[in-house]
């Protein structure tokens, strides 16, 4: 108990430091929450402009494809908000020669990294989602209680991955110093999360079910929210858990890589 | 008209300076390595995406699915060629006061900048764009032959032209703001859509279309593209090659004034803060 309001302290005295940061420079601000809202609305303009000239997916209405995108991008904009500036937090501190200073402070160094990453400019990109949602969700035919219940669940698990991502990253910063394009590969991997996971081939959708758990971040959450039973979600809620276990290991293994090279 | 040419060009400088940044970014070569990763996975999804979306139809605003294609697979190639980052390193050198060092210097920084472009997009050349177009020749087997050698190279130095100038104008305001972050991303943001780099401009309303062909943003990838594939259209004007590049060409030396402008009204406002 005395653990978990250490962490909420922590991550009020990141969200404060973090708010005043962005007051500094308000006009900044201003753009960045703006940009960042405009950003991640380009797949949904891109939806949009394609189901317009008259193509779709098969099998998928224009309000169903921007369902998984805003369900994408509230996931994104959540993690973007509180957690996944630590892989920028840590990569920089590792390039620096500052991440020693986190290894002398007595509490966990992956929160403390998240806590102080807090920026509230990335919420434009979780409003963005949200605003995407509540459009797609009114067209659909109204979820029940235990589909809306299954929605969180699983929305929690897609942070969950979102989470063991940014400790990938963020763990493959110590050897691979100042890599800026780290965020690239990310992007490009989990772009397949932003489309009906039935249009990839039968080899990819075992790949991003119960390998890489993409399909978690929003296929599956709005396929239950649209009152499907797809295939393989029972499974890749395990593999979401045992994804999260292995990025643990792996960025404290790649911890013990540190070399503290750096200025 | 000597002395006019050699302010704005400046061969030994052009020379030395990309050969310098040649090198120095030959030593962060896995940097770059990574569009090996990036350029192709991309390419994937946009496979399935539009395999997926042709499943009903044979053509989609004139295109068939391998035009579709070949359409992404050159826009992935061509942005390797012409991607720079002038605009943030000119606003990171005004916020930081490392500007003064050019002023000091009898060389202009935007030819500096270009020059240091030319070096990075070379090694980019031979360590993104010739193995991607590799994977993309012989593994996706997409026909990547130019409808016209000389016009797609041309479209394509335009472009490059055309990338650096539009981002060397958004770093310029770096003189007006502390920090650009914000604008710089919100302009790409509006560069890359108008630019057709996420779905041909033919998508977009026809009215917008219109308006789009007299914003530059066009002649950055999507005029290149269109040439590279031997035909060009957009907001129901069909136009020949050589026309649509010789407008290119135009709309270039117009980027270049504008480029010019903005520079001699945001000089007058640095101040060195921060040296």
């Amino acid at each position: 108990m005395r653990r978990l309001l250490d962490l909420l302290r922590l991550y009020s005295t990141g969200m404060r430091i973090g708010l005043a940061e962005d007051l500094a420079y308000r006009g900044n601000f201003l753009i960045r929450f703006f940009v960042m809202f405009l950003s991640d609305l380009l797949f949904p303009l891109v939806t949009l402009l394609v189901y317009r000239s008259g193509a779709a997916f098969p099998g998928w209405s224009l309000e169903e494809v921007l369902l998984i995108q805003g369900i994408f991008m509230m996931a994104k904009g959540f993690a973007n908000l509180f957690f996944f500036g630590l892989v920028w937090n840590i990569g920089q501190m590792v390039r620096d020669g500052l991440f020693d200073l986190m290894l002398i402070k007595p509490c966990s160094v992956i929160h403390l990294a998240a806590a102080t990453s807090f920026s509230l400019d990335n919420s434009g990109s979780l409003l963005g989602g949200l605003g995407i949602f509540i459009y797609a969700v009114s067209r659909i035919p109204t979820p029940g209680p235990w589909e809306w219940a299954a929605f969180f669940l699983l929305f929690l698990l897609s942070l969950s991955v979102l989470f063991s991502f940014s400790l990938f990253m963020s763990g493959t910063l110590f050897k691979w110093v100042g890599n800026s394009r780290i965020y690239e590969i990310f992007n490009t991997i989990t772009q397949f999360g932003l489309f009906p996971k039935t249009i990839f081939s039968r080899a990819f959708q075992n790949l991003l079910t119960y390998f890489i758990p993409i399909a978690m971040l929003a296929f599956f959450p709005a396929a239950v929210l649209k009152g499907d039973k797809p295939e393989g979600l029972f499974l890749s809620g395990g593999i979401c858990l045992v994804f999260l276990f292995a990025a643990r290991l792996f960025w404290y293994a790649m911890l013990k890589s540190y070399s503290s090279a750096g200025g | 008209m000597g002395k006019l040419v050699s302010r704005f060009f400046n061969g030994r400088l052009l020379t030395a300076v990309a050969a310098a940044t040649y090198k120095e970014w030959a030593a962060y070569r896995s940097h770059i390595l990574v569009s090996l990763f990036v350029g192709p996975v991309y390419f994937l999804v946009q496979y399935f995406i539009w395999s997926a979306l042709f499943q009903n139809t044979t053509t989609l605003k004139g295109f068939t699915l391998d035009e579709m294609l070949v359409y992404y697979g050159v826009t992935t190639l061509i942005n390797y060629c012409i991607m720079d980052f002038a605009d943030w390193n000119l606003q990171m050198l005004i916020r930081t006061g490392r500007f003064v060092t050019f002023l000091l210097r009898p060389v202009s920084h935007r030819f500096f900048a270009l020059s240091q472009k030319v070096g990075h997009r070379l090694l980019g050349f031979w360590l993104e764009f010739v193995p991607v177009y590799l994977i993309f020749f012989f593994v996706f087997r997409l026909p990547l032959v130019p409808a016209n050698l000389f016009w797609s190279l041309l479209s394509l130095v335009l472009g490059f032209l055309m990338m650096f100038l539009v981002n060397y104008s958004i770093g310029i305001t770096g003189f007006w703001l502390v920090r650009t972050d914000g604008l710089r991303s919100f302009f790409l943001i509006f560069r890359d859509v108008f630019a057709g780099v996420f779905v041909p401009l033919v998508f977009f309303p026809g009215w917008l279309q219109k308006v789009l062909f007299f914003l530059p943003f066009q002649y950055i990838s999507y005029v290149p593209v269109r040439v590279f594939s031997g035909s060009y259209e957009l907001g129901g004007i069909t136009l020949a090659i050589p026309v649509i590049v010789a407008i290119q060409g135009v709309y270039v030396v117009l980027m270049g004034l504008v480029s010019e402008f903005l520079w001699r009204l945001g000089i007058k406002r640095f101040t060195g803060v921060g040296v």
